[in-house]
């Protein structure tokens, strides 16, 4: 599959205590003029991980938040294994292959818990969101820096407001019960590009 | 390793998002629609499919039983919206 220059894999948790941070981390990106992508776009079946693999090499940049390590509430108590799993598989991939551009990023909601829950990682700053919006905009910032236009904070915000104003219209119009699922997914990542349009349009009038 | 990114990606565009994502025309049209009318006019619908009305939430007391004590709830400060379908003209 040819690399997407502007997409981004979003490698993230997918539970209702995320919402937020989800949605923050498309609309941020959307402001960036990048497309996330994301593993619940891909259909179940044999080949899911080779779908995933292939989905993941194909964009330019890749985010990990590693921030969810706790046990999960239901039973069988079980903390989640897929994010560390795809940055394991990521950088295994980035290790054998020298030629690729790929860039990658680890968010986390705690200081110095990476070093403890994944010491393997030791050397790698990861970038501390607090488990807030504003933390995500404010790591995104830090982590694009380099990049050819830089939304402000308020800017990502007010898209992000927007979207998730939306997100009840969207859900209903995809025929979802949750924001978790690919098509409401996707057309968030439309409606998120497209309140960024708007936004950053009017400012350079 | 982590490294500086350099984006180079251009404007952020609905269009574009849309055909990476592989997003038929018409839903992309729509929910285009739906930002950008919602921008201007701060008003949340899908022209032919409904829209989002504000909910009132307010504060209210719960009257004491037997078993317990009365309850006051305080009026929501979060906006909360709901769905209403449009109605076709017959």
């Amino acid at each position: 599959m040819p690399t997407s220059p502007d997409s981004v894999f979003l490698n993230v948790p997918y539970d209702a205590r995320y919402e937020k941070l989800y949605l923050a981390f498309i609309s941020g990106l959307c402001a960036y003029g990048l497309t996330p992508r994301a593993t619940l776009e891909i259909p179940g079946g044999e080949r899911r991980l080779d779908r995933i693999f292939r989905l993941m090499t194909s964009c330019r940049y890749s985010i990990h938040d590693l921030s969810r390590v706790q046990l999960d509430t239901r039973p069988p108590r079980t903390p989640r294994f897929n994010m560390p799993f795809e940055l394991g598989l990521l950088l295994g991939w980035l290790k054998t292959d020298r030629k690729v551009r790929h860039t990658w990023f680890v968010f986390e909601a705690e200081e110095r818990r990476l070093q403890k829950s994944l010491s393997d990682l030791d050397g790698t700053d990861p970038y501390i969101h607090g488990g807030r919006v504003r933390g995500v905009f404010r790591q995104l910032s830090n982590a694009l820096v380099k990049s050819k236009h830089q939304p402000s904070l308020p800017q990502m915000y007010r898209v992000y407001s927007h979207c998730w104003r939306a997100v009840p219209l969207v859900m209903k119009y995809r025929g979802a019960t949750s924001m978790f699922e690919a098509s409401v997914f996707r057309g968030l990542v439309v409606v998120a590009s497209e309140y960024a349009r708007l936004e950053l349009s009017s400012q350079r009038r | 390793m982590q490294r500086k990114a350099k984006v180079t990606a251009g404007l952020p565009s609905a269009a574009k998002a849309a055909r990476i994502l592989g997003v038929p025309k018409k839903v992309a049209e729509d929910l285009s629609t739906l930002a950008e009318r919602s921008w201007k006019t701060g008003e949340y619908n899908i022209p032919g499919f409904g829209r989002l009305v504000r909910v009132k939430s307010l504060a209210c007391v719960r009257p004491a039983s037997a078993k317990r004590n009365s309850k006051k709830t305080l009026a929501k400060r979060e906006p909360r919206f709901r769905f209403v379908r449009f109605v076709k003209a017959s």
